[in-house]
């Protein structure tokens, strides 16, 4: 089957287009696009925000639940044993090395 | 840009510039391109309030998605498969309200005599177009109105060519028979 089409229908379809240019019609599109943008502008922060806290809240109580569970093992190591200062200052070494790690993830995140 | 310049402008650099951002580049595509989206709006939906309304939105979508156009030059194309796909989704969405219902009248011409049967007509085809399936109207509606190949509207709706060839020809059969005397005096009988 070709694309060849019926020319009276054709014809009649040519007769009967044409929508006259209308400024109002202009006027309601763009209301709606300016309308739109500043509902985008609104939630996309509060998106951001609502993701951040998120991570930071499952972050936070991660954290919570290795200290917790760590606390049977490091609070002897620290406070009993002749070298706890090592052990303190190690600890904190990796802690900030952890937190180097991850910043770009949170970077990224918020971006 | 002023707005006088954006009128003369060529549409690729107006489409670049609505891209970025520019709002009065953005209007100017509407004002250029409303007659093809309403005209192809009203000839598939027949009810000129939810054709207007789809029209619209067929813009807010174009907006959206502007900075995704990879070549400005296509923006007719563009815009005209967006409509299309923004009035499939309504008949998936609500298909009864694209259904036959009474066609609404042609405007009034303010041109005066001689006017008359071109109203008749085009209300003759958009109470014709409406007895069609959704599917059999997009593709002839696509095909007669819009000039596109079957290929181009099976690339736009996502149908298969075999599907497009056969609602155009079924499609421009049944329009046929309904718009010839004989279908009109048969109707009447009816």
């Amino acid at each position: 089957m070709s694309d060849e089409l019926d020319p009276g229908l054709k014809r009649l379809f040519a007769e009967t287009a044409g929508h006259p240019a209308d400024e109002a019609f202009v006027t309601v599109v763009t209301a709606r696009t300016s309308r739109e943008r500043r509902l985008t502008m609104l939630v996309r922060p509060l998106a951001g925000g609502l993701v951040a806290a998120a991570a930071a809240a499952a972050l936070a109580m991660t954290l919570g639940l290795v200290l917790n569970q760590g606390r049977a093992v490091i609070g002897p190591l620290v406070s009993s044993s002749p070298l706890g200062w090592v052990a303190g200052l190690a600890l904190v070494f990796a802690g900030a090395v952890c937190v180097r790690s991850l910043a770009p993830v949170f970077t990224r995140m918020r971006g | 840009m002023t707005p006088g310049s954006l009128a003369a402008a060529a549409e690729a650099s107006v489409v670049a510039l609505a891209a970025s951002g520019d709002d009065q580049a953005f209007a100017e595509l509407v004002r250029r391109r409303q007659g093809m989206v309403r005209d192809l709006m009203g000839r598939l939906s027949g009810d000129r309030a939810l054709a207007e309304d789809l029209a619209q939105q067929a813009f807010v979508h174009a907006w959206r998605q502007l900075g995704r156009l990879k070549s400005p030059a296509a923006f007719g194309a563009w815009l005209r498969a967006i409509a299309v796909n923004v009035w499939l989704q309504e008949a998936r969405r609500a298909p009864a309200r694209l259904e036959a219902t009474e066609a609404d009248p042609p405007e009034p011409d303010p041109e005066g005599p001689g006017q008359d049967e071109l109203a008749a007509a085009r209300l003759d085809l958009s109470r014709a177009l409406l007895r069609l399936k959704a599917q059999e109207r997009v593709c002839v509606v696509l095909s007669y109105a819009e000039g596109l190949s079957h290929g181009e509207i099976a690339q736009i709706t996502g149908w298969p060519l075999g599907t497009v060839k056969s609602n155009v020809a079924r499609g421009a059969e049944r329009l046929r028979a309904w718009l010839s005397p004989q279908g009109e005096s048969d109707e009447r009988r009816a």
